[in-house]
């Protein structure tokens, strides 16, 4: 069974009324939802709360709910749907965000960006954009693909065609001038 | 299990530490919950570690706490219609047999006589949870065009309004408010002069912003009292349950955030002299609270406790009347005749209605400041 049906049939179930499916769905997407939100707006308490909110609302409202081919679409879509009434509300967005939002293709915030601009502390931020500098793009990717993406090394070493111990050791590596300039 | 030799760079290298930080499962959890346990030397590091991961992976997790979070609101969320069907379902019944029956709660549903005390906790649910309510069409009817975009109390010692988003403002005397345009459950602004009590629904996603002549309070939470009379030198703001935030608009940027329990006193005036100091002119203290005055005296001519003893609704309405100063229209001799005991202490208006309903069942319709009951 492939990744997508097994979504179709937790949401089939979720619909007549299964709890526990709901949660099924939820661990099974909680971490590209909230990937793709820190994309549109990192700010990683707004983007929980919208993530908890559209389930929150597809329980609420699941006998009303029709079947659904994709199901990771249709929650993408909520997301975006409820992030950007958020942001309007709070006044963040500005004409190009709430054009981007609107028509479904965006220009997403990349992996650095995100990096720098959850944070609050000025002083942070500063030590971030220093240290980003200092590394590689190869060490970059990597680090994304550990840390953002949540692959594990045998995955990145696939991706990448390097060994699994050559992903290691570079992030390893990168990871140390980090702790430097971080502390 | 890893030895005590790992270094930190190996700490955050390492997946199941990784898994830990994002919270994936319980036994990544468990596993290092065990390793601090065992090597408490290096809770430094481990710190340091998380600092790191949770920088680098950009605070996605941790999805085992937001499950709790989500599961935590579903429950609230249920609890809630729950309330409402049982509410349905009591409704059908009595319809059918009150002809032959006398209005006589105790032979219904196996209810007895009511008594009714909110805990906090029990408050802060119904709370955060109403909120939800109001978007199904049910009991509670709003009128659509509400004329009326200002409240005012005049003489009166208290005046109760219900608004669009269940909110519930009780004014003090000589206060007023005006909604904002459109005030509704996702555009919620108010002006107000003078004092009120305000229990807002919450709502995370749509904050409450109450501005008057020198403030802008954003309500983050829930029960809270404002004193802001434009020819008084003070404004003073009491937190009863939730938080607010109180934004100063002679310094711009400058806010205070308040916690349950916790009074803020502000000097009121336009002036900025060149020693001003925000610090200086905003104070917090806490609210006094003791046995021989459990309610705080800052909210005391709110509410009082309010004891019915196997009385009819139309008395009762009566005194919800005076206690809440809203005025309350019985239809039907029927209902009028309901009878009902309880003891109802530290409750807006639309709870104690509520926890009648609960005991014997009527419908009630709410439109701004006027409550009409019927069978």
């Amino acid at each position: 069974m492939g990744l997508g049906e097994d979504d179709h049939n937790y949401w089939e179930q979720m619909r007549l009324g299964d709890k526990q499916a709901l949660f099924e769905l939820y661990n099974r997407q909680y971490f590209q939802l909230i990937r793709a939100g820190l994309k549109i707006n990192a700010d990683d308490e707004l983007v929980k709360d919208c993530v908890n909110q559209i389930f929150l609302n597809i329980w609420d409202k699941r006998e009303r709910l029709h079947p659904v081919e994709n199901v990771r679409a249709y929650l993408m879509t909520s997301l975006r749907h409820c992030m950007l009434d958020q942001l309007s509300y709070l006044n963040k967005t500005n004409a190009a965000l709430s054009k981007m939002l609107a028509e479904e293709e965006w220009n997403e915030l990349s992996y650095e960006q995100v990096l720098i601009n959850i944070q609050q502390d000025d002083d942070l931020k500063e030590k971030l954009k220093i240290a980003i500098r200092q590394l590689t793009p190869r060490q970059m990717e990597l680090i994304q693909l550990k840390f953002f993406e949540g692959l594990s090394y045998e995955q990145i070493s696939e991706r990448t065609a390097q060994t699994v111990k050559t992903a290691y050791n570079t992030i390893y590596d990168a990871i140390k001038v980090l702790r430097k300039l971080l502390k | 299990m890893p030895g005590t030799d790992f270094d930190v760079e190996e700490l955050i290298c390492n997946e199941s530490f990784q898994e830990y930080c994002l919270g994936t499962s319980l036994e990544h959890q468990i596993l290092w919950k065990e390793w601090m346990a065992t090597y408490p030397d290096r809770k430094e590091d481990i710190a340091e570690a998380e600092r790191i991961v949770s920088i680098l992976n950009v605070k996605q997790g941790s999805r085992i706490e937001q499950l709790k979070a989500l599961r935590s609101g579903l429950t609230q969320q249920e609890a809630f219609q729950s309330a409402i069907s049982l509410k349905s379902g009591i409704s059908f019944k009595s319809e059918i047999s009150s002809k032959e029956e006398p209005p006589e709660p105790r032979i219904k549903v196996a209810r007895p006589h009511w008594y009714f005390y909110l805990s906090s906790s029990a408050a802060a649910i119904l709370i955060t949870i109403t909120f939800l309510y109001f978007y199904k069409p049910a009991f509670f009817e709003v009128k659509k065009e509400q004329a009326l975009v200002r409240f005012s109390s005049g003489k009166a010692l208290r005046k109760t309004i219900i608004l669009k988003d269940g909110s519930v403002v009780t004014l003090a005397k000589e206060s007023s408010i005006r909604l904002g345009e459109n005030f509704n459950s996702s555009n919620r602004e108010i002006w107000l002069n003078g004092a009120a009590f305000f229990d807002v629904k919450h709502d995370a996603m749509h904050p409450f912003v109450v501005h008057t002549t020198f403030n802008d309070i954003k309500v983050l939470g829930t029960t809270f009292n404002v004193k802001a009379y434009a020819d008084s030198s003070m404004m003073e703001t009491a937190l009863i349950q939730g938080m607010v935030q109180v934004a100063s608009k002679k310094y711009p940027g400058y806010f205070v955030v308040l916690k349950p329990n916790q009074k803020l006193l502000s000097l009121n005036s336009p002036v900025k002299t060149s020693i001003s100091k925000p610090n200086a002119e905003y104070r917090v203290s806490e609210l006094k609270q003791n046995a021989a005055a459990p309610v705080p005296e800052e909210i005391a001519w709110v509410r009082k406790r309010l004891d019915i003893d196997n009385l009819p609704l139309s008395v009762i309405a009566q005194r919800l009347q005076e206690w809440y100063g809203i005025t309350i229209i019985i239809k039907g001799e029927e209902v009028k005749n309901y009878r009902y005991s309880g003891v109802f202490e530290n409750e807006t208006i639309l709870k104690t209605l509520e926890a009648l309903q609960l005991s014997y069942p009527f419908h009630f319709k709410v439109e701004g400041d006027r409550i009409y009951i019927n069978k």
